[in-house]
């Protein structure tokens, strides 16, 4: 009888939590996670994350070294000196040849083998799946399958760029003796570090000890060093999961350095043969300028406002996204009194345009501000009060703004079209028939070998506008191949100039229908960006204070 | 197919729409559903090794679903309860509901919520991951890190309380402590 009413109870709590699920939401939610899974294949393919993880062996190189190279520096921001060769002198030597080539075996049996040199800024790696060869100056990868022999050339991705770029940095701290590294390795913390000298078959070396922490694992890096060319020889890799983390499998690797005089010219060199067909998906001419446009409009406008987003009508509460360079805070602020609660009731809409950010910010400023997430410019902090005392919690190293994107301007009106990562083609009209005057129109097609829910997307930019995109459409699948399913259209109602010249959208009205006919539904919501460039953001806003 | 992929395919795919609708019924508002699924997957990526190594791993990620939508209602019942009794943005055009039965749907759910934000968290998970996800005990005690028994005495005690708490909504209400 108990599990009968049981049952019945559980069947009560979820009939009345049953709601239907309106079809914009249900799209949206799952393009969240097909975006998701495209974000998981390009940093497959990029090396990004996972650092903890060698049962993926492909393109490890640069991150690997980019870890030596942390830890060098880390090592050298603490002195360890004596009689053996500084982390400062190994970094130097390391530094001073002209490739690093390694190869790495873990105890699963994968193997794998990457080169890196600084000085021609090219990183190329290989193993049983995959080639690739990365041209930093060139802007661009290849990437060989080995199974299915297909030749793809890629534009870099930023996240490449990032990743080269702050293992350059790494570098150029230790010739410039930089004392301190704000993040060495992300995602790791240093928890402790040792050296020690030993003879090993008669030969003297020096073992460098540094003890990582990660989410889920720690990790033992061990570099070997010979004191005598001041060259690491190996590196060994000990991951051992937490005791909290189920069922993980320690994972052991061994890194063999060497130093060769020459390395691969191009992926050819590497194995790849030349007959292969190459997939160019690099963009060229009057696309490449656009996309350029896109981009330096995006880098170029202004990192320091206040910004007041709304969604719904004029009068909901904004959420207000400070930003002041890399640090960044999103908060909302409710009404503290029943005063406040009722004035908050009679308040007339905020002026239109740029002011309402002021607006709003001068007639909240006494009620209670409640800051979701704060990014103090080396780490993302999530707030987990369950009072009105803030409690905050790290949960994430580094400044991304991922987490904030859909809130900023400048990802609202400059968005990143789908590129190869999504393995997707793009077409440039430079005289479209729809659309709103004076632009031009991007589309964007999945290609053959695209996930399945990957879907065609159209933006009209306006080049008069500093590359604007003032129209966006989203729809599941091409109207050529046959009637749609739903289409998400994001209409720039209004533009503003920031003070620098670059163009943001200030009114973006968001449609979603799917169906047709007497089956359509729809949504519609209206998002507001009014951004205040001169108010005063005092670095306090970032502080992260109490419990972490 | 990269690692990942495989991984997303073998793990999260097969509950993407679980995932969703657990998502939606726990926020009810297509902003704060897509605000909550951007924390999940932003948590998924974080502990990803966690997840790939996990005894069940579809069930840690369905309960990160419920503990991000949890958290987010937790904190909008504190700070403006008010928005739960709204029907939501993005309600679908032409719903069947009548507006007062929307009233009604709403304040039943606020007060379901309500009633789950007093019970201690495990108990809360439990709960919310056996009644609407439908989830073995077996998937809530891997999910929780803790034994079968554990589980079925979490989802045992938040039911006794949520009876006393939410005995008028029950039509089948036969009494205190007998449903």
């Amino acid at each position: 009888m108990n599990t009968e009413n049981d049952r019945h109870f559980d069947e009560l709590i979820g009939d009345i939590l049953e709601k239907n699920l309106p079809a914009d939401v249900d799209r949206r939610l799952r393009w969240q996670l097909e975006s998701f899974r495209c974000q998981l294949i390009e940093m497959d393919k990029s090396g990004v994350h996972r650092p903890m993880t060698l049962g993926r062996t492909k393109r490890r190189a640069v991150l690997c070294l980019a870890g030596v190279a942390a830890a060098l520096l880390v090592g050298l921001a603490v002195g360890l000196l004596g009689s053996a060769p500084t982390w400062a002198q190994v970094v130097a030597a390391v530094r001073a040849k002209p490739w690093v080539h390694a190869t790495v075996k873990t105890t699963t049996g994968k193997t794998a083998e990457f080169w890196l040199s600084a000085e021609r800024e090219v990183a190329a790696s290989r193993d049983d799946d995959r080639i690739c060869f990365d041209n930093y100056p060139e802007k661009s990868r290849y990437t060989y399958d080995t199974r299915k022999k297909t030749l793809v050339r890629e534009p870099e991705s930023r996240v490449d760029r990032e990743q080269w770029q702050s293992m350059l940095n790494l570098f150029d701290a230790v010739f410039h003796g930089d004392a301190t590294l704000s993040n060495p390795l992300p995602g790791t913390q240093l928890v402790g570090q040792k050296h020690r000298t030993l003879t090993e078959a008669g030969r003297s070396w020096t073992d460098y000890q540094l003890d990582l922490t990660a989410d889920s694992a720690g990790v033992r890096l061990t570099f070997r060093v010979d004191p005598r060319t001041r060259l690491p020889k190996s590196m060994a890799f000990v991951s051992t999961p937490h005791s909290d983390a189920p069922k993980m499998a320690s994972i052991e690797a061994e890194f063999v350095f060497d130093y060769p005089e020459q390395g691969p010219a191009d992926i050819y060199a590497l194995g790849v043969p030349r007959s292969a067909r190459v997939d160019d998906r690099v963009p060229h001419g009057e696309l490449a300028r656009l996309l350029d446009g896109i981009n330096n409009s995006r880098d170029k406008f202004p990192q320091t406002y206040l910004a007041a987003v709304s969604r719904g009508n004029a009068k909901a509460l904004p959420q207000f996204i400070w930003r002041k360079g890399e640090k960044w805070r999103r908060e909302y602020r409710f009404p503290r009194t029943p005063e406040d609660r009722a004035a908050f009731k009679r308040l007339s809409p905020p002026p239109a345009g740029p002011q309402a950010a002021v607006w709003w910010k001068e007639t909240t400023k006494n009620w209670r501000a409640m800051p979701m997430e704060i990014c103090d410019g080396a780490a993302i902090y999530a707030q987990v009060g369950k009072t009105e005392k803030d409690e905050w919690k790290k949960i994430e190293n580094g400044a991304s703004l991922r987490l904030i994107s859909n809130y900023l301007p400048e990802r609202a009106g400059y968005p990143l079209p789908p590129g190869s990562a999504w393995s997707c083609s793009i077409d440039l009209d430079m005289h479209p028939s729809s659309g709103p005057p004076g632009t031009v129109l991007l589309t964007s097609r999945p290609a053959a070998d695209a996930a399945t829910h990957v879907r065609l997307s159209r933006f009209w930019v306006d080049p008069a506008k500093s590359f604007l995109g003032v129209r966006q459409e989203y729809s599941d699948v091409d109207p050529k191949a046959g009637p749609n399913r739903g289409i998400d259209t994001y209409s720039v109602d209004g533009i503003a100039q920031a003070p620098n010249g670059v163009w943001y959208p200030t009114v973006i009205h968001w449609k979603s229908t799917t169906g047709t006919g007497s089956k359509e539904e729809s949504s519609e919501q209206t998002w507001t960006y009014s951004i205040d460039f001169t108010t005063d953001i005092p670095d306090a806003l970032f502080r992260i204070e109490g419990n972490k | 197919m990269s690692d990942f992929q495989q991984t997303y395919d073998r793990i999260i795919r097969p509950i993407e729409d679980r995932m969703v609708r657990s998502i939606w019924r726990i926020v009810r508002n297509p902003q704060d559903a897509a605000d909550v699924m951007q924390d999940v997957l932003l948590i998924i990526l974080k502990r990803w090794n966690r997840i790939c190594g996990h005894a069940n791993p579809q069930s840690l990620v369905l309960k990160i679903c419920i503990d991000v939508a949890y958290d987010l209602t937790r904190q909008t019942f504190r700070n403006r309860p008010a928005a739960l009794l709204d029907k939501g943005e993005g309600e679908p055009v032409g719903s069947m509901r009548t507006p007062a039965e929307e009233v009604m749907a709403g304040e039943q759910y606020a007060e379901i919520m309500l009633a789950i934000h007093r019970l201690p968290r495990q108990q809360a998970t439990s709960i919310l991951m056996r009644a609407v996800q439908g989830q073995t005990y077996e998937a809530i005690a891997a999910a929780l890190g803790c034994r079968e028994a554990t589980a079925r005495k979490h989802v045992a005690r938040a039911r006794a309380r949520l009876r006393i708490w939410l005995a008028h909504l029950n039509p089948r209400n036969v009494g205190i402590g007998g449903l």
